[in-house]
């Protein structure tokens, strides 16, 4: 043993100090590093407390899961750049959607209570009764600093990708916190000339609410939204076609038509097949329309490929 | 005016396509499936229009396919068949080929779309996966309907379709279905085991006749 001290103190091992803020900034990296590796496009951690400024009580995090002391929140693209080019609209509806943000989000909230011993969840992002979230997944990504609200159907938009689908998993594991985003993300400065010049953006331009569509708003002097207005129940007609509620419509239609040749019809119907098809798959359900997207000059450099 | 004869497909000469085809199966197989292949996308003549690789992707190159999630031995064992009906969906195979158009797009930057599984307008698939599969070289159109993969028979498919000029595979020389035994049974009774099975005068949903064809015998 005593050869080990003989060594000159300047080749003695070096000793790494650990602190409690190493300690959290080496977990926060474990936890971002393996919902990257899960399939996450983008991570954000928040501080649970920044939902006490925005959302009611009931639906913070620390409702869902007491003593949550972080939320990560992961982002996950839907459709390929293939699919967005592809001249068949209806390919989107199908593939648009692929759960990668849920997979990993379940991933991370498995990770945290494995390897660190802390309670972790994933949020519930669908109305569990009536329309409310109880946990707003748009609130979930600005506060994680992954985005900002757009003119487009209020859709938060990430800087580098855009349309993204966020997911959030609730710790009680003490994580260090990702900055808001101090830019917005909309409008792009492309839509600002757009707007100066032609009073329209792209994406209000795809979707007028004076001409049946969804989106109208405007851009202050200073580059910034002014005002939005969303028609979520046009969207909704537009958007969402197929799924729980077309089916129960059709479902209310089909049994009530006495004739029974064009009760058969119905049934037999591309409208109640898809519908069918739409919530037992459930993934064809959540988005049909992207069209405003489609016309966002925000990522889209990221779907320009061979 | 002048035609435009040249293709429009930009590549990357960075890349080896041959490689990138091995570095995409040994993917694919690592991540599932059980066969992969690949179809030129020129080559769906056959399909109606519409229904081609190029109408669904503009400029694609190829059809990637894959294959697998079949029903293990075990599965067809159960004498409760029904098990079948929620355990071997096809569900799987289409994750991975949604994985796989990802990974193209993500590892070499080409366009690639995964073909979904469920039916477009007037209940019409997007484009016949099973055509992709035989065009892959995946298998062959069978009597009893499904694409059979040479050694494993029965499984599913999914396809991706891309603008990565992907060497093709083609479509397989001969076929796998009718099995030498199936056709020894032919000569003997006039049936194979899937028409007898199912037969479809007598209700059920198969009827077929082999053709006189020189080779099968040599086949194993």
């Amino acid at each position: 043993m005593s050869h080990k001290f003989s060594q000159p103190l300047e080749h003695a091992p070096e000793v790494q100090t650990l602190t409690i803020e190493s300690v959290v900034a080496s977990r926060t990296r474990k936890v971002k590093e393996y919902a990257l590796k899960t399939g996450a496009d983008v991570v954000g951690i928040a501080d649970p407390a920044r939902w006490d400024e925005f959302a009611p009580e009931s639906h913070r995090p620390e409702a869902i899961l007491p003593g949550t002391r972080s939320v990560v929140v992961v982002g996950a693209r839907g459709p390929t750049a293939g699919a967005w080019r592809s001249a068949n609209h209806r390919l989107m509806e199908i593939n648009g959607y692929d759960f990668r943000n849920d997979v990993s989000s379940h991933l991370v909230a498995d990770m945290i209570e494995r390897d660190f011993d802390h309670q972790a969840m994933q949020s519930p992002s669908l109305p569990t009764s009536g329309h409310e979230p109880p946990l707003s997944m748009m609130l979930a990504a600005v506060l994680a600093g992954l985005g900002t609200r757009s003119l487009a159907a209020n859709i938060i938009l990430n800087p580098k990708y855009g349309l993204l689908y966020y997911s959030a998993t609730l710790s009680t594991l003490e994580m260090d916190f990702d900055p808001l985003l101090e830019q917005d993300v909309c409008p792009h400065p492309m839509c600002v000339k757009s707007f100066e010049r032609f009073g329209k953006t792209p994406c209000l331009a795809a979707c007028p609410s004076d001409d049946g569509g969804c989106l109208d708003g405007s851009i202050s002097e200073e580059g910034r939204i002014e005002y939005s207005y969303f028609d979520r129940e046009r969207c909704v007609s537009r958007a969402m076609n197929f799924g729980i509620n077309s089916f129960q419509k059709a479902m209310v239609q089909i049994v009530t038509e006495e004739n029974e040749e064009k009760q058969e019809k119905m049934i037999d119907s591309d409208f109640f097949t898809r519908s069918c098809s739409a919530i037992t798959h459930y993934k064809e359900s959540v988005a049909q329309c992207f069209e405003c997207m489609r016309v966002c000059p925000i990522g889209r450099a990221e779907r320009k490929l061979k | 005016m002048k035609a435009r004869t040249k293709s429009r497909a930009k590549t990357d000469p960075k890349i080896n396509f041959s490689d990138a085809k091995t570095q995409l199966e040994a993917i694919a197989t690592r991540s599932g499936a059980a066969v992969c292949g690949v179809a030129a996308a020129a080559a769906f003549g056959a399909a109606p229009e519409g229904r081609r690789p190029a109408d669904l992707l503009p400029r694609a190159q190829s059809v990637f396919v894959i294959g697998g999630a079949q029903p293990r031995a075990g599965d067809w064992q159960s004498p409760n068949y029904q098990h079948m009906e929620v355990t071997t969906t096809s569900d799987r195979i289409q994750s991975l080929a949604l994985k796989m158009a990802k990974t193209i797009e993500e590892k070499y930057g080409y366009y690639a779309v995964c073909v979904p599984a469920g039916v477009d307008l007037g209940q019409q698939a997007f484009m016949s996966i099973a055509m992709a599969a035989e065009l892959a070289g995946c298998g062959s159109k069978s009597l009893a309907g499904p694409v059979l993969h040479s050694t494993l028979g029965f499984m599913y498919f999914g396809a991706v379709i891309t603008t990565l000029p992907l060497p093709a595979d083609g479509p397989l020389e001969n076929p796998v279905c009718p099995a030498p035994e199936c056709v020894t049974m032919y000569e003997a009774e006039g049936v194979t085991p899937c028409t007898r099975v199912c037969p479809i005068r007598s209700g059920g949903c198969l009827g077929g006749k082999i053709e006189k064809w020189p080779h099968y015998r040599a086949r194993v």
